[in-house]
């Protein structure tokens, strides 16, 4: 890492981001690496680590549509959802925008150490810790509050209860910034949380054109993102299900629906969850 | 004076002949055993001094020397006892040598004269018989010998009754025929767990390996348990084998005689001799326990990754060569292989109620603890999760199959697979079974191995459906069992 792209911003100097200043707890400092400029409002997604097809393509879609429509996707590089999400806005060739938890040089977690590379390179990897500090439970938390007060808005793809994605989200509120949640199925572990944030008043995002208008975008030209199916596609767009409670649901016999369940994921219409559920890719 | 007994030491399942010698001359009373005897062997010189003399006979005041021939080849055990006994009282007259001629004699002595049973009964039984031999043994184990056909047994209740000339061969018993499904677990038993039966069912007729992965409590061990019930009877030669393995290793081998096919769960502490044997004289492993059965690894990735890989090759070829500075002994080990595990440390990774407590990074180093290569050889994976509790107590719905209607369906998949052309397996696929499995190989990247893994799970399928071609819906269905790592 050439030190030359490093840079060092201190709360009360003209280039500290003037949206993270005027949080209730703004850190003293902020260390990063890459392209100081990079670090203008944008949206933060973020979502539970052990994502689900759902929550992961929910984030594609959205953080990925943001980037290519030039808004900054803040996220924290962790995995799941959030290294998707930095994962799809470079997708799109769009800012993205890392927050971590450690110091800006440090690769946490190893696996997204090419994505954070990629945004170092082009944009900015920032942290309130100085260079060299290795990762350490608290500072995720408190990192949580950066990832809000960067932004201008936090949407919420997926997250179960409890999660720390609720602090990034009660962060939010504290600042004054729009929280945006993505309903999931009410059987899913994984959705509790974010229903519940919908539940407690955040604007439910179900396309890309509600959040295009949350955003203030126009969004004449985007398509809708729901689909359709045959009985079993219904079924599991609905909710995610075992081949067991899949072939019970419906009435049909084990074999039936595994033959139906392979053929659909083979199609990529579906996807295994590690949990041997199957839903919507 | 001298005379000779045969007999029998165990290398491995066989009982090799060996030739006890005795001879008694004059001079300096001493009782000496040469020809590579073991500490057990050795110690035989007292247990036959005091057997005879209190059985009524005469323990010569003499210079007693027995060889064992040939004797390069180490003799272990305590099968000794009777051929030296009975060696020792030919070479002073008190027996008549010539009874002795066709007959292979083998058991342990008690000090009071009484004739016991040594471990390897079966392996003696057959090496008798294929010398063409009538085996002198103990009376107790005048069941087990009659596994093997066209054996004469004599049994000896005490070396007592050698006095009043050789037993006369016994009338043939045969062991008790088990009843098909037991003594395991029916499939009835196991309520829900739909996919895991079919899993199982598919096993059982193509012979393939399978992995289960559930939190705990999900039923792992009683569905794997179930599997013995779903394989095809055991043929004669079968039981014989996998007897033969027990009765080396001194266990009981009537059940299997029985036709009950063997389930062996070793702990995940079991050392690698413990698991495909060894040790010295070398015994069989559980994975040779469980040959014609089901050997089942609860919690796979807590096994020593030395015994995993020591497990591989087994697995593979269906065997166990141990190589030992004097030579080479090989157990069968053809077992159906059930694995478990939990997805993570804490069990609870990807479950719909409990939340799994992990970090991340720990389940992916969890699950990669089952090295490649073993994991490969699993042919089905499938996940056993805890089923709702309300299904649980429903008594009426969800029960599914029962062993017995499953195993029909085993039984004509594996006639129908005997029967059907042998073609190649690309070449009995139907093109439409064709591109969808190339279209997913390159979508679920699998590895070349797992394509192959895949089509012949594919196979079993069809056979199970009477198809003479794997078509796209048998893909489909196998593509569920692939495993998660690809």
């Amino acid at each position: 890492m050439k030190h030359a792209d490093r840079f060092v911003l201190s709360l009360g100097s003209a280039e500290y981001p003037a949206q993270l200043a005027e949080t209730p707890d703004p850190p003293k400092f902020l260390y990063g690496i890459g392209d100081p400029g990079a670090l203008v409002p944008g949206l933060a997604v973020v979502g539970a680590r052990k994502a689900t097809p759902y929550g992961i393509r929910c984030t594609r879609l959205f953080a990925g549509w943001a980037a290519a429509s030039g808004v900054t996707v803040l996220s924290g590089a962790a995995m799941g959802c959030d290294r998707e999400a930095h994962f799809a806005a470079l997708e799109a060739e769009g800012p993205t925008v890392a927050v971590l938890g450690c110091g800006a040089d440090i690769d946490y977690p190893r696996r997204s150490s090419d994505v954070l590379n990629r945004i170092r390179s082009r944009y900015a990897v920032v942290s309130e810790c100085p260079f060299g500090q290795q990762p350490q439970r608290f500072a995720f938390v408190r990192r949580n509050r950066i990832i809000a007060g960067l932004s201008s808005a936090v949407l919420v793809v997926e997250a179960g209860l409890p999660s720390g994605t609720f602090s990034t989200a009660d962060a939010a509120l504290d600042a004054g910034r729009d929280v945006f949640a993505v309903p999931g199925s009410i059987f899913s572990a994984e959705s509790r949380g974010s229903n519940r944030l919908v539940r407690q008043g955040a604007l439910a995002i179900c396309d890309v054109s509600e959040l295009a208008g949350a955003l203030g975008i126009d969004c004449s030209a985007i398509g809708r993102t729901q689909e359709s199916g045959g009985t079993v596609m219904r079924a599991l767009t609905a909710d995610p299900m075992r081949p067991d409670d899949l072939a019970r649901a419906l009435g049909i016999d084990i074999v039936q629906a595994a033959t139906t369940l392979g053929a659909l994921e083979a199609r990529g219409v579906i996807a295994r969850y590690p949990d041997g559920r199957y839903g919507v890719a | 004076m001298q005379a000779t007994i045969t007999t029998a030491t165990l290398v491995g399942v066989d009982a090799v002949p060996v030739e006890v010698q005795a001879d008694v001359s004059s001079g300096l009373p001493v009782f000496g055993i040469v020809g590579l005897p073991d500490v057990a062997v050795q110690e035989a010189r007292d247990r036959v001094r005091a057997a005879l003399r209190t059985s009524g006979y005469e323990f010569p005041n003499a210079r007693v020397i027995v060889n064992l021939a040939p004797a390069p080849l180490r003799k272990h055990g305590t099968g000794f006892d009777l051929p030296i006994a009975l060696a020792v009282l030919c070479a002073t007259g008190q027996l008549e040598p010539r009874a002795f001629d066709r007959i292979s004699a083998v058991g342990e002595l008690g000090l009071d004269g009484s004739v016991r049973e040594v471990p390897g009964m079966l392996a003696h039984a057959l090496a008798a018989s294929r010398q063409g031999r009538d085996l002198l043994g103990p009376e107790s184990a005048a069941t087990v010998v009659h596994a093997v056909p066209d054996l004469r047994y004599r049994p000896l209740l005490g070396i007592r009754a050698a006095r009043q000339g050789i037993p006369s061969t016994c009338r043939r018993r045969s062991p008790q025929e088990a009843p098909p499904s037991a003594p395991g677990v029916d499939l009835s038993d196991v309520v829900g767990h739909m996919q895991v039966k079919r899993c199982l069912q598919i096993a059982a007729s193509g012979g393939h390996n399978v992995l289960f992965v559930g939190p705990p409590g999900a039923g792992k061990t009683m569905l794997a348990r179930a599997l013995c019930g779903l394989l095809p009877p055991l043929s004669a030669a079968e039981r014989l084998e996998a007897a033969l393995v027990h009765s080396v290793a001194g266990r009981d081998p009537s059940p299997v005689l029985g036709g009950v096919r063997p389930f062996r769960a070793p702990h995940h502490s079991s050392s690698i001799a413990g698991l495909i044997g060894g040790g010295s004289p070398p015994l069989p492993g559980e994975i040779s326990l469980a040959h014609t059965g089901v050997l089942f690894l609860d919690e796979l990735p807590e096994f020593g990754p030395a015994s995993l890989q020591a497990l591989r090759q087994p697995i593979e070829e269906g065997a166990v060569t141990l190589v030992r500075a004097h030579g080479a002994i090989r157990y069968p080990a053809r077992v159906a292989l059930v694995a478990a595990m939990n997805p993570c440390p804490c069990g609870y990774h990807g479950d719909p109620e409990k939340a799994c407590s992990c970090p991340s990074g720990l389940v992916a180093r969890y699950q990669s603890r089952v090295g490649g290569p073993l994991y490969d050889r699993m042919d089905i994976s499938t996940r056993v999760d805890r089923v709702d509790p309300g299904l649980l107590l429903s008594d009426d719905q969800a029960v599914g199959v029962t062993t017995a209607e499953s195993r029909q369906a085993v039984l004509a998949a594996r006639a129908y697979a005997e029967a059907r052309a042998r073609s190649g397996l690309r070449r009995s696929l139907h093109p439409g079974a064709l591109s969808l499995l190339e279209h997913s190989a390159r979508r679920m990247n699998l590895s070349g191995r797992g394509v192959t893994r895949l089509l012949k799970v594919a196979r079993t399928i069809a056979d199970l459906g009477a198809s003479e071609r794997v078509l796209e819906g048998h893909v489909a269905e196998a593509l569920t069992y692939r495993g998660w790592k690809g």
